[in-house]
């Protein structure tokens, strides 16, 4: 479960000032489907990075399953985030040098996990996201909407507690983004991963199974969908 | 974590150009670096081989007195006879000898020009001299000197100066071991080709027995000169023989750095240089070094945030670039060393000639004609390690850059 608090964020460039999270209370439970909408700079990205431990917020709290994560130093929060954390971008951010399959392993090996199951494990979740055949091929080998899927595989390989996508399918064309949606809304459902993705595209939102909506900073709405 | 030097590799090769540019940097200051020490550690030996050779053997034996003097050659400080006698009978090779300084004349016919010249001169024993010194071999005109001959064997570039040929007559102005002045008349019996130039040019030889006459020595000699081995450092075994030998004679033995005190000041010198050149090398390797990563961390900043927020400590992250620049290091060596070899074979087969560029400065170094470098096992092993070392500590240094940026600015990085 993840317990968001009273969470400000304020951004300062020079002169200015941002307040990109103004106060926001939301709880998630273990499983779920949750899309954070919002129109752009309404905070989002803001209320992910918090939730996935790679930005400091400036007041409130952050519980994981009860863990204050936000309190935790530096290379606690990056083993916490190998071990409980799977991040999945808009613009993939796979390793060009390496394979499809070297990309999903690199989230192995950073548990040091023996070489024999991070093949098998490597293996399985690319014939899942449906990259079977494909594995020795380098990012620029693959489309978009491939890679995106590696991006999920490596996400997924290490069966995290919690994955999170910023935007996941704004860099596709809407047929594959629903393709990517089906996929994700799949991976939940199999392996029981909440997943909590931000999107300000309607087609996206109508996949998630719960739908909070952030405008400048503050949560306007939350539905629960059936 | 796993995997980092696979990652570290493949972006060696993404980057081919840059890693090769800057791996070249690398080995070309290992290259002078290898080059630079060849040559002076080359020129150093071959002057140490020509002392020995030609003006101090192992070593020389005189008094007390005469040491503490030995720069003015003091006649008056003469050898006791038993020094020669126990030298012998420890099985030494050894000769006598006699320094001293005088004026060489020449004037009249055949001469072209006349003048004088102050010069150096060696009384030696013709019988025993190639014991200890190689003088004789050297001897390209006329003849070594035999006993008795009243003649003078000069180098080569002591003649050129002065025009002098075989059969030429001269006088030597010299003082004799009482003070008084006394002028030998003597003819050039013998041109040599001496590899060290300090003979070449300002040395005279002359027969010991004639010198006596004009020294009124008396058949005493100042200077015992042996020769304990072929190398500069004689095995200790040799060392004690002579010092038992030298027991109870209050004559001491003098090594032949200790008369080449030039020399040796010389070759101190050459240590800090081929120090400074050892900076330099650092320092393009700290250039060259610190831009390619730094080229490479902002290219990547984005994928290293993704790297980062997977779970990627610093401390993994600085391995990684450590593992990059510590290839490109190993590369920059093996070119490097490589370079470094085939230059130096050239320089050790056939060496710099810089014909008697040299001739009349008077620097210390004991080598004329050409500068031949040597095989110096350790400076390829230092290429090596300092290569890498350097690379991997740069490196070490410029990733503190990347892990002070947060990760988010990372992603948003364009
Ligand atoms: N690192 C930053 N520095 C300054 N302002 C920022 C930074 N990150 C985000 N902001 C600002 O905070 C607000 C919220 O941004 P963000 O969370 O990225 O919104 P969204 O993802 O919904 O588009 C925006 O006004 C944005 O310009
Ligand atoms: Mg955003």
């Amino acid at each position: 479960m993840i317990a968001i608090e009273k969470v400000t964020k304020t951004y300062v460039s020079g002169d200015v000032e941002v307040k990109a999270l103004r106060g926001v209370d939301l709880t998630i439970q273990d499983g779920e489907f949750i899309s954070i909408a919002g129109p752009s700079g309404s905070g989002k990205t803001t209320l992910l990075n918090l939730i996935g431990c790679i930005d400091t917020l400036d007041s409130g709290k952050i519980l994981i399953d009860g863990n204050p994560v936000y309190d935790l130093d530096k290379d606690a929060k990056a083993l916490f985030r190998r071990e409980t954390l799977g991040f999945i971008f808009q613009s993939y951010n796979l390793i060009p040098v390496l394979t499809a399959f070297e990309n999903v392993a690199f989230a192995l090996n950073l548990l040091d996990m023996d070489d024999k199951e991070i093949r098998e494990r490597t293996m399985a979740i690319l014939a899942e996201v449906g990259l079977q055949g494909m594995e020795d091929r380098r990012p620029n080998k693959l489309s978009g909407g491939q890679q995106q899927r590696v991006a999920i595989a490596r996400a997924l390989v290490k069966n995290p507690k919690i994955i999170l996508a910023d935007e996941p399918t704004a860099n596709l064309d809407s047929h594959t983004g629903e393709d990517i949606l089906k996929l994700m809304r799949e991976m939940n459902e199999k392996h029981g991963t909440t997943f909590i993705f931000s999107t300000h595209d309607r087609m996206v939102m109508d996949y998630a199974k719960r739908l909070v909506s952030l405008h400048d900073g503050l949560i306007q709405n939350d539905e629960t969908r059936s | 974590m796993k995997g980092l030097v696979k990652l570290g590799f493949r972006n060696l090769l993404r980057y081919k150009r840059r890693t090769l540019i800057t791996a070249f940097a690398v080995a070309m200051g290992l290259m002078m670096f290898i080059i630079l020490d060849s040559l002076l550690m080359g020129v150093s030996h071959e002057s140490t081989i020509n002392i020995m050779r030609y003006e101090s053997g192992s070593g020389k034996i005189v008094t007390p007195a005469y040491w503490e003097d030995f720069k003015s050659t003091p006649l008056d400080e003469t050898l006791d006879p038993a020094v020669g006698e126990k030298l012998t009978a420890a099985g030494i090779a050894w000769t006598r000898r006699i320094d001293f300084t005088g004026d060489m004349i020449f004037r009249g016919d055949p001469w072209e020009e006349s003048g004088s010249l102050p010069v150096a001169v060696t009384a030696l024993d013709p019988a025993s001299d190639d014991r200890v010194f190689d003088l004789k071999q050297v001897v390209t005109e006329g003849h070594f000197l035999s006993p008795g001959e009243e003649g003078v064997v000069i180098g080569q570039w002591l003649a050129e100066d002065t025009g002098a040929k075989i059969g030429y007559p001269l006088s030597l102005r010299v003082k004799t071991r009482f003070g008084s002045e006394e002028v030998m008349e003597l003819e050039v019996a013998g041109i040599m080709d001496c590899p060290d130039p300090y003979v070449n040019t300002g040395v005279v030889f002359v027969d010991i027995s004639v010198a006596d006459d004009y020294l009124e020595m008396d058949g005493l000699y100042t200077q015992a000169a042996v020769k304990l081995s072929t190398s500069p450092q004689p095995p200790q075994k040799a060392l004690d023989n002579l010092n038992g030998a030298l027991k109870g004679t209050g004559a001491e033995f003098h090594k032949w750095e200790d008369w080449s005190e030039d020399f040796v000041a010389i070759a101190e010198g050459k240590k800090t240089s081929a120090f400074s050149i050892l900076s330099l090398v650092v320092l393009i390797a700290a250039i060259g070094i610190s831009n390619t990563v730094l080229m490479s961390l902002f290219e990547r900043t984005r994928e290293l945030g993704m790297m980062r927020a997977m779970g990627m400590t610093d401390g993994d992250l600085r391995r990684t670039f450590l593992i990059e620049a510590a290839g490109i290091g190993l590369i920059g060596s093996i070119i490097g060393m490589l370079w470094g070899g085939a230059a130096n074979l050239y320089l050790v087969t056939a060496g710099i000639n810089y014909g008697s560029l040299l001739k009349d400065m008077k620097i210390g170094y004991r080598v004329s004609g050409i500068m031949h470098g040597i095989w110096l096992i350790r400076d390829y092993f230092i290429a090596l390690a300092g290569g890498v070392g350097i690379c991997a500590g740069i490196s070490w240094f410029v990733t503190k850059k990347l892990t002070k940026m947060e990760i988010t600015d990372c992603l948003r990085f364009v």
